[in-house]
């Protein structure tokens, strides 16, 4: 009950007053959209949303493929550390690196490429580059999740099949692929989901430009209600915020439909290629894929650690030489109202959502109200942007615009849908004779004192990633806070470590020693616990305790 | 590990989960309630204050107002450093029933910020900020000050033209809703130890047969000729910097200070309306034939040329693909000493290193005028505290006080900081450089349509870049395209 009323309240109301808001001040709506390239912006979306979730897909899969064939365990979990590394780092500072690493001549990206040119500032050139950011930042998750599907798949179907004299890609294209094919298509569903309501990724490269090449729809919510100085221009935004759920509704239904199903079909493909010649292309695969997810990475820390002076030569340079801590220390000293506000927030709104959801999904998983699991996944699969005009407009109206408050209230909605679903995964896998027992022997709250202790592994994985999601939030924060916290009583000032990540784009001009510092304090906290949580995933659905699929 | 043990730490671990959600509820539930009580209006006895016009001191008594906290609102920076360290202070000693609380938020968030409180009704803000081209979303949420008591009189003149005034078409009267309170102005900054050095002076006459004085340059040309001579007597390694980045929209700022030249000396399109056509700026002249918008000037000889001219000035900096110079980098970028001077805000003076800032003096832009980019302080119509924020307004713009910014609003200050001795030189020069640069600061788009339709300045923004950058290489061509983007908002704008 408590799970429903705050997807009500925060979910449901929220969305539905959004259309109702976009049918106010229709004349507004029409202005608005007269000025603004609507046609644009939409095609864009499609084009950034279909690429980033079939290359981020295609690619996941490979690289779960690739992993999941080296037959040394310690070397897989290595490799697989080294393909999530992305994952580990907040949006914004990802957005960052690469801001830098396209510089033309200076940023070591373009330079590989021999490019003479920042791609972002061209409108021909601008989108790749976006997609490119983005998939960098989809591939691990996709990879994630197939790879844990993988796991998934009982071993004795693999020694088998290899005993049978199967090769390795017979065995993975033609048996595995589609055994694990519900997960391939949840994995394209939710990017395609996720993508469709984009914005941090375009915000933080290009906001928008150069002359809307790279505005989605997702970005047209955030410039229209909040930046533009057209009057009224909420319903403006609102508006943009209805096409997108009505779009977003497509997708959304069709994973949901899939979710519930117990098999997806998926083709099996004949590809049969010699063991050693396919170990030798998984080296080649692996070796260009960790160096493009990692390297980035490396930069990043290699940036924050030396002049600004030596960031801006060409050829870069690529090795550690000069280094220094000042920028980080500096970063690190002007990051402390920031840091403050994300611990609060990314620790107590996770609690709250474990909280919501953990008694919900497991009555779901028992066959009580399971209706609110579909309806849950579609409003999980919907982008931010549907529910958060008039999430600001209450927030505002109860003046807790700017406080710990506003997040804390708000952010557990995304929380605790995800762990809605994370949990439930895990209770259909509990066995039912523990309700049993506790039936036959009379035991009152079995699930708080049953199912909630043997649930610990679980409720830790799902604790450990959504403190890492409220940790990378960045578009709620940015609507609902104005300043840092400003260690008043009663605390005033929210902003996050995302947003001050932001500021180091805005602000500072070529000390990209600053900037990088300023990512590598946003990102390294959350990059310690994503290692852990990433462990335990990757050691499989018990121990772990998650199951995606 | 016990059965027994491992169901007391799980409970012990679920009660201590309930107990500190219960305490933040009732955290949350007292703040609201404690911030609740601090938002009870305070009622004002009426103020007997007279003012006279000619008055640099404030007149209104405090005593007459009950204690309060009024608040500031605006974005991070210097103008915001100036009230924090230096009028706030003086204010709240000399007014100890008034408390100042300012608040700062980035400048990239600022504008959201605002316009989504004033939206929402909120009366969090007294006094907020605002530039010329943000002046048409908040006119309608303020106050007119017409009757404040603040010495209109002295503040500078065309700054305060541009944005200060809200045509109110209910009531048919130009409303004063917004005082001064920055007045940076586009202007040449040059460096004298190359510009005062009397070989480069003769070597520069003898090859361009004019003055290297900055003073005395009439048109662009002029610039142009001077960056040719430093580059190629490897003097500098580069010409006047001037902003031409994109993603800032930096251009929308730079490319008016080249164009005013050719709109001022084009009297067709300029009509002798020297800060443009009322209500549309400097883009604009004439009757469009439609009878609903004005002729648009930026595909005519005014804009191309100014184009091309742009275009000249950025070939003499990094390519605007590589490194554009936007006001961020700017500073910087002076301070490593590549070029004899730069395009530049005169408030970004605090920003370039020290030591090389000392050498730099200003200068009007080529042919004697400047661009004007004032911000503003107005009183939100939301406040509860009103009498307090014009007091407050009033004491800020007072001579006494504006003798102490760098970027003063108010003439006497100017004229007793240029007359102090004891002020170095070249700051005094850079002081008088900016008076006189106010005086013709015209070359604006300010309060204008363009600021009003956001989609404008995208198209002129993205296809003047374009041309920088040779994606495009026919001026007329771009500016036509722009031109009939233009067009095509505005009828659907006034449709």
């Amino acid at each position: 009950m408590p799970y429903f009323i705050y997807i009500i309240l925060l979910g449901i109301v929220p969305f539905a007053t959004t259309f109702l808001l976009a049918g106010v001040g229709i004349r507004s709506i029409i202005l608005v959209y007269k000025l603004y390239p609507i046609y644009q912006i939409i095609a864009n979306t499609f084009i950034y949303t279909i690429a980033t979730s079939v290359l981020a897909t295609l690619i996941g899969l490979l690289a779960a493929i690739a992993i999941d064939s080296i037959n040394n365990k310690t070397l897989q979990l290595i490799i697989a550390f080294l393909v999530m590394l992305p994952y580990t780092i907040p949006f914004t500072s990802a957005a960052l690196i690469w801001s830098i690493s396209f510089y033309g001549p200076y940023g070591w990206f373009t330079y590989l490429l021999g490019l003479k040119y920042d791609p972002l500032l061209l409108s021909s050139t601008a989108m790749q580059g976006v997609i490119l950011v983005s998939v960098w930042g989809s591939i691990p998750i996709s990879f994630l999740i197939i790879f844990s599907s993988l796991k998934s798949v009982p071993k004795e179907i693999k020694e088998n099949a290899l005993m049978d004299g199967m090769k390795k890609s017979e065995y993975y294209f033609k048996i595995a692929l589609p055994l694990i094919g519900k997960a391939i298509l949840i994995v394209f569903l939710l990017g395609f989901v996720f993508s469709l309501g984009a914005f941090d990724t375009p915000y933080i490269l290009t906001g928008g430009g150069p002359l809307f090449s790279t505005t989605t729809l997702g970005l047209a919510v955030y410039t229209i209600s909040f930046k533009s100085s057209l009057r009224a221009a909420l319903s403006g935004g609102a508006f943009a915020a209805a096409i997108l759920a009505i779009i977003a509704t497509i997708p959304a239904l069709i994973y949901v439909k899939v979710l519930k199903a117990q098999r997806v079909p998926f083709p099996s493909l004949n590809i049969r290629i010699n063991d050693k010649i396919m170990m030798g292309l998984v080296a080649v695969f692996l070796g260009i894929l960790i160096f493009f997810l990692d390297f980035p990475i490396y930069y990043m820390f290699l940036a924050a650690f030396r002049s600004p002076e030596m960031d801006f030569t060409t050829p870069p340079i690529l090795i550690p030489i000069g280094i220094t801590s000042s920028y980080f220390i500096q970063a690190l000293k002007e990051s402390i109202p920031y840091l403050i506000s994300t611990v609060v927030v990314s620790l107590i709104s996770p609690i709250i959502s474990i909280l919501l959801a953990s008694p919900a999904s497991y009555e779901i998983s028992r066959g009580k109200n399971s209706w609110i699991l579909p309806l849950s996944m579609y409003l999980y699969s919907l982008p931010v942007m549907a529910f958060i005009i008039p999430i600001y407009i209450f927030i505002a109206k109860i003046n807790l615009l700017n406080t710990w408050w506003a997040l804390i209230i708000t952010m557990p909605l995304y929380g605790a849908l995800y762990a809605l679903w994370l949990m439930y995964n895990y209770f259909t896998l509990l066995p039912k004779s523990y309700d049993e027992t506790a039936e036959l022997f009379g035991i009152k709250n079995k699930f708080l004192k049953i199912m909630m202790p043997l649930s610990r592994p679980a409720l830790f994985s799902t604790l450990l990633l959504l403190i890492i999601g409220a940790w990378h939030a960045l578009f709620v924060p940015l609507v609902l806070t104005e300043t840092p916290y400003n260690f008043s009583f009663p605390p005033k000032g929210a902003q996050t470590l995302s947003i001050f990540a932001l500021l180091a784009i805005g602000d500072v001009s070529i000390n990209w020693s600053l900037l990088a510092a300023s990512a590598v304090v946003t990102a390294l906290p959350v990059m310690i616990l994503s290692l852990i949580s990433i462990t335990r995933v990757l050691k499989g659905a018990y121990s772990g305790g998650i199951k995606f699929i | 590990m016990s059965k027994k043990y491992k169901d007391s730490v799980s409970m012990k671990l679920l009660s201590s989960i309930i107990v500190v959600i219960i305490i933040i509820i009732g955290v949350a539930v007292f703040s609201i309630y404690y911030s609740n009580r601090q938002k009870i209006s305070t009622t004002t006895i009426p103020s007997t204050s007279t003012t006279n016009a000619a008055s640099t001191q404030t007149t209104t008594s405090s005593t007459a107002l009950s204690p309060q906290t009024i608040t500031v609102f605006m974005y991070s920076g210097g103008g915001a450093n100036f009230l924090n360290s230096t009028v706030i202070p003086m204010f709240e000693k000399q007014y100890p029933n008034i408390k100042v609380k300012l608040i700062t938020v980035p400048y990239s968030q600022y504008f959201s910020a605002a316009s989504t409180a004033f939206q929402a009704g909120s009366s969090q803000y007294d006094i907020v900020l605002y530039t010329h081209g943000s002046a048409y979303q908040f006119w309608p949420y303020l106050l007119p000050l017409n009757n404040s008591g603040i010495n209109v009189s002295d503040l500078l003149t065309g700054a305060m033209a541009d944005g200060g005034y809200y045509y109110n078409p209910t009531t048919g009267k130009n409303e004063m809703v917004g005082v001064l309170f920055g007045s940076s102005f586009y202007i040449l900054a040059y460096n004298t130890k190359l510009f005062n050095n009397t070989q480069i002076q003769q070597e520069f006459y003898n090859e361009y047969h004019f003055s290297l004085n900055p003073w005395t340059w009439k048109n662009w040309t002029q610039v142009l000729d001077a960056d040719q001579f430093f580059v190629s007597h490897n003097i500098t390694k580069y010409g006047f910097l001037i902003a031409d980045s994109e993603s800032g929209n930096d251009i929308d700022y730079a490319f008016p200070a080249v164009y005013y030249w050719y709109y001022e000396n084009n009297i067709t399109v300029s009509n002798g309306l020297l800060s443009g056509l009322p209500g549309w700026g400097i883009y604009f002249y004439g009757i469009n034939s439609s009878g609903k918008f004005p002729k648009i000037a930026l595909n005519s000889s005014v804009g191309v040329q100014a184009l091309i001219t742009y275009k000249e000035l950025v070939s003499y900096e990094p390519s605007p693909l590589q490194l554009p110079i936007s006001y961020d980098n700017l500073p910087d970028l002076i301070g490593q000493n590549i070029s004899p001077g730069a395009f530049m805000w005169n408030s970004q003076i605090d920003a370039i290193p020290k030591n090389y800032s000392k050498y730099l003096a200003f200068a009007p832009l080529p042919g004697g005028y400047a661009e004007p980019g004032p911000t503003f302080l107005g009183i939100s119509k939301f406040s509860t505290h009103v009498q307090a924020a014009e007091l407050f307004l009033q004491f800020l713009v007072s001579p006494q006080v504006q003798v102490l910014s760098s970027v003063p609003v108010s003439k006497m200050a100017f004229n007793e900081i240029i007359s102090n001795s004891s002020i170095p030189y070249l700051i005094r020069e850079r002081y008088n450089a900016t008076l006189i640069a106010s005086q013709k600061a015209y070359a604006g788009v300010g309060t204008g349509v363009p600021s009003q339709i956001p989609t404008l300045t995208t198209y002129l923004v993205d296809g003047i870049f374009s041309y920088l950058t040779n994606q495009t290489t026919n001026p007329q061509e771009v500016m036509n395209t722009i031109t009939q983007k233009w067009i095509n908002a505005l009828q659907a704008y006034y449709s």
